[in-house]
């Protein structure tokens, strides 16, 4: 075929595609003029007008008919048939709106919900940073033992001294930044206002290649020893929300306690860290945080690769460097762990889409719901198909009657098939619908009252993209069937007996599919609920309701450092005078608090063990109502004179000490802050309290008196019980401080806040699962009830037979509803199969009961079948109650 | 159905080409062509020659152009196409065979 030729092809079916009226215009003239001209032949040979006229119709045989044979020729293209084809489907769809609605409604749920989970993962783990060549980075961790000393922020991988020996070896990236996480205090007084923050290198803007909004962004310059307070970099973000965007922020200060920051720039607007999940507010530099202790751990590591390298090469250059650079870093540390800090293993992990513990923690479990929505997904479809298959019979006659008119089968299989698509699309716009609201209603239950997660959410091409690859796929699953049924239909010889049964057989093995996969969710569902339910009423040892924590930083303050302990009780004592106040202490942590601090324990210079460590003030266990096994709480004995006091756990007891605890003594080797070692002895013993995780068990923890220390933090956490609501003594306490120091700034939690978003990822995971297995369970029952009802309405006639010839009511009922049974049993029997299967990939995140759990699978089991029988018994009983006289006339 | 027998199968698009090889013409002029060329041999409805020039259009072998007639009334004029020549020669060729063979066929002798 010649260019020219195609050339011409493609341009006249653009033409009668585009401009079909015109086209058709021209053919009208064109015959018009052939009439013409015949007429005046004809006259010309001696006709009368009229008589000539109707020659010249004659010979043409119909302006009409030639029309129509014109435009066939052209209207062989394939998008003209699509067209007709969709306009045949919506006439079609418009003439049945309880069934569009029923089928774009279920698919709008199907792919929103699936839709919703994959914006989520998307936005967790597949979007790039928006930073320069984000593919080079990558990020270095390190696994291994024996990490003692501080830690600090949630993606602590190294310490600063670390950090600065490994940028002098390494040399697999052509830069590597370091950053910690943290939080700035945005209120100069009184209650605290966060803002998400970062410590980071001097490279770190260059390297991710950030540009500013204005002003300038931190540079290697800013980060050097000795650089005091330091400067700040803010968030575009930030810069709108707390600045309004005014352009005389620079050379402003942040506000907050501590020394003020000068303000050098703003960073761009699409900058929002570099861990997903978090917006930064404020940067500054890493030598301004004074975090330079070489057993604080709080730096995150990101490499960009030098061109030609890889990961795995990366890897071993590191894993190489690592013994020298610990042995640089930590040059004094003690022989057993040096040995443990050098054979620490190197990870190189992708980091394009950042750093994330977020993504940690919640990527697992969103591809499980992924998993959950796609098998919804696939019972929607399942529904449809058997909709479309009903219909299928009953437009039999339709397709008949056009594939006898000279239709094509492939021309038939089309038709159905567009209109599966058109259904499909119409339900994946209605879903992106859905999904924008659900994935917006996630991250808020995510989020705690002092972490709130951010995520970005908006669509991109790879969300696009997944809807339509979606509704693609759903509308293959559910119009191939029914569309290949219609297609086969015989042209001539329709029996009229089998068309009550056609696709009965198929119909009833995707209804007993759609209960296997029910069952499959519903286990799941209640696998999580039960999980939630076990967390939920765990005992964490404390009577968390009605307690407050209130935060008091003294981070301005002017009272140094030996004075804290005086003043502190002063501050106490006008605390406890304040109306309706009950019981008041302090404690270096709360119960699931998110603090925490852990110690080797040796007896008779002997390693036993770790424990978890709290320092807490007199009356801290009678304030959060834990009972005490044995022996006396602190008291005015316990002075930092007298020889060291501590409470151990009933399991430190059991563990390390044999149980006869009171009175023994054990020592801590390594407390950094005191030489050689303290030797503690055991005055009491309580009942078990959770630490910092809710699914621990027989926490070992060891509490020291905070009277006996000789030296208090800046920060005093008060635990407290007072009366007349929590609002009021908020309220109360806040002016107590500041009439006690106007610098001084406060943060309050509840403790059973506290406790319940210790479970958010069990509580996200109950909530969406158990809805998901809810919305299965009812679209499995409504494809039940169709094919239920559908086969009593087809099996009228011989029913009627039936209690003709004395069948009882009774005997009818058990005939219909053993039928379903038989539909059930199978689905039930597959579903167990495929859940205990399933379930195996779930074991990890459950709590408190086994992934194969026989008595869970047994109640889901049982959930479906009496909600099966329930939908069946209407139709059922519609069967028995069939009047053989009516029912024989009909037929 | 009482439509004059249709022509061999593809000999209407040799005639209509073979015409337009000579000059462009319009339908009307095609169909008196064809009248007076092949007499009452040949019947050539007007019904089917409009079709066939749509098909031998879309098939990118002729094409059209509105132009004054000689009696100045504007007309669809139809000529040939490059590609239009080679069909017709190819056209030419296969239809030379097959009368070929068919003449052969029927002037067998009978013994």
């Amino acid at each position: 075929m010649t260019v020219d030729r195609m050339r011409q092809i493609v341009r006249l079916r653009l033409r009668s595609l585009f401009s079909g009226a015109s086209v058709d215009r021209e053919l009208d003239d064109e015959l018009r003029y052939h009439l013409e001209q015949q007429v005046d032949v004809n006259i010309a040979r001696g006709m009368a007008p009229e008589a000539a006229r109707t020659a010249a119709l004659r010979a043409l045989g119909g302006v009409d008919q030639r029309k129509e044979e014109c435009r066939d020729t052209r209207g062989i293209s394939i998008v003209e048939n699509l067209l007709r084809d969709l306009r045949l489907a919506f006439r079609q769809l418009r003439k049945q709106p309880g069934f569009t609605f029923t089928a774009v409604a279920s698919l709008a749920l199907g792919i929103g919900a699936n839709t919703a989970i994959f914006q989520l993962l998307n936005a967790l783990s597949l979007r790039t940073l928006p930073v320069r060549a984000p593919h080079e980075l990558v990020e270095m961790r390190l696994t291994g033992d024996g990490r003692a000393g501080r830690h600090t922020g949630r993606n602590r991988q190294i310490s600063l001294p670390q950090y600065e020996e490994l940028l002098a070896r390494q040399q697999a990236f052509s830069s590597m930044i370091a950053f910690g996480d943290t939080r700035f205090n945005l209120s100069p007084t009184g209650e605290v206002r966060y803002v998400d923050g970062l410590w980071v290198s001097g490279n770190f803007f260059e390297t991710l290649g950030v540009t500013p909004a204005i002003g300038r962004l931190i540079g290697p310059a800013d980060d050097v020893k000795g650089c005091g307070a330091g400067v700040a970099v803010i968030s575009y973000a930030l810069w709108q929300s707390q600045f309004g965007g005014r352009s005389d922020i620079l050379g402003q200060t942040l506000p907050g306690p501590g020394t003020a920051v000068p303000i050098i720039g703003v960073t761009s607007p699409e900058f929002f860290g570099v861990e997903v999940g978090r917006q930064i507010g404020a940067a500054m530099p890493n030598c301004a945080s004074g975090n330079t202790r070489r057993d604080h751990w709080w730096l995150a590591t990101i490499g960009r690769l030098k061109p030609g390298w890889t990961r795995a090469q990366a890897q071993s250059q590191l894993q190489s460097i690592l013994p020298e650079v610990q042995r640089a870093a930590m040059p004094d540390f003690r022989a057993d762990w040096a040995k443990l800090y050098e054979k620490m293993a190197v990870d190189v992990v992708d980091a394009s889409a950042g750093v994330s513990p977020l993504r940690q923690s919640y990527a697992r479990p969103l591809w499980i719901l992924m998993a959950v929505a796609g098998l919804v997904l696939l019972i929607a479809s399942v529904n449809l198909a058997n909709l479309l298959l009903a219909r299928a019979t009953a437009r039999r006659q339709e397709f008949a009657v056009r594939l006898a008119i000279g239709g094509t089968r492939g021309r038939v299989l089309q038709q159905v098939l567009t209109e599966s698509l058109l259904l499909a699309a119409l339900g994946s716009i209605a879903a992106l619908g859905v999904a924008v609201a659900v994935s917006r209603s996630i991250p808020p239950l995510i989020s705690t009252v002092v972490d709130r997660i951010h995520l970005d959410l908006s669509m991109d091409w790879r969300v696009f993209g997944f809807t339509t690859g979606a509704a693609i796929v759903t509308a293959l699953v559910f119009g191939l069937a029914p569309a290949l049924r219609l297609a086969g239909t015989p042209v001539v010889g329709r029996e009229r007996s089998a068309a009550g049964n056609d696709g009965a057989g198929l119909r009833r093995m995707l209804v007993s599919a759609q209960i296997a996969i029910t069952l499959v969710l519903l286990f799941g569902g209640l696998l999580f609920l039960r999980t939630f339910r076990n967390l939920a009423t765990q005992d964490i040892g404390v009577h968390e309701r009605g307690v407050i924590v209130a935060n008091v930083f003294f981070l301005d303050s002017t009272f140094p450092p030996e004075t804290r302990i005086a003043a502190f009780a002063d501050l106490d004592a006008r605390l406890r005078a304040l109306p309706g106040m009950i019981a008041l202490t302090d404690a270096y942590t709360t119960p699931l608090g998110g603090s925490f601090s852990d110690t080797d324990i040796e007896i008779d210079h002997t390693f036993v063990g770790n424990a978890n460590v709290n320092t807490v003030g007199r009356g801290y266990f009678e304030t959060l109502g834990t009972p005490m096994v044995a022996g006396r709480d602190f008291d005015q004995r316990d002075v930092p004179e007298a020889g060291r006091v501590a409470i151990v756990t009933k399991s430190f007891a059991d563990a390390y000490l044999k149980g006869s605890a009171l009175g023994k003594h054990f020592t801590i080797p390594d407390d950094i802050q005191r030489d050689g070692g303290t030797d503690y002895e055991v005055v009491g013993i309580i009942a078990d309290q959770k630490y910092l995780d809710i699914r621990e068990t027989h926490p070992k923890i060891l509490f020291k008196a905070s009277s006996q220390e000789k030296e208090l933090r800046p920060i005093r956490r008060y635990v407290l019980r007072a009366s007349g609501g929590a609002a009021r003594s908020i309220a109360a306490i806040t002016a107590t401080v500041a009439a006690f120091d106007p610098t001084a700034t406060v943060r309050y939690a509840l403790l059973d806040t506290q406790v319940t978003e210790a479970m958010l990822q069990e509580r996200l995971m109950a909530r969406l699962s158990t809805i998901f297995g809810g919305v299965a369970l009812l679209l499995a029952i409504v494809g039940l009830y169709g094919v239920v009802s559908y086969t009593v309405a087809s099996r009228r006639a011989e029913i009627g037979v039936r209690v003709a010839l004395g069948a009882s009511r009774p005997r009818i009922l058990t005939m219909i509803l053993g039928d379903v049974g038989r539909i059930m049993v199978i689905g039930v029997i597959v579903g167990g199969i495929l859940a205990l299967a399933a379930g195996r990939g779930i074991g990890s995140l459950l709590f408190g009961l086994a992934a194969d759990d026989i008595a869970t699978l047994g109640m889901a089991a049982g959930l479906l079948l009496i909600a099966g029988f329930l939908s069946a018994a209407l139709p059922a009983r519609r069967a028995a109650g069939v009047d053989p006289v009516s029912a024989l006339r009909e037929s | 159905m009482s439509r004059p027998a249709d022509l061999v199968q593809g000999t209407l698009d040799l005639l209509i080409l073979k015409m337009l090889a000579l000059e462009p013409l319009h339908g009307f002029a095609i169909s008196q062509r064809l009248k007076q060329m092949s007499g009452d041999i040949l019947q050539v409805s007007d019904g089917s020659l409009y079709p066939a020039l749509h098909k031998l259009e879309q098939e990118g072998w002729i094409e059209a152009e509105w132009k004054p007639t000689e009696n100045n009334r504007r007309a669809k004029f139809y000529s040939l196409t490059r590609s239009g020549k080679r069909q017709l020669v190819k056209e030419t060729e296969s239809w030379a065979r097959l009368a070929g063979a068919i003449s052969m066929v029927v002037t067998l002798p009978e013994v």
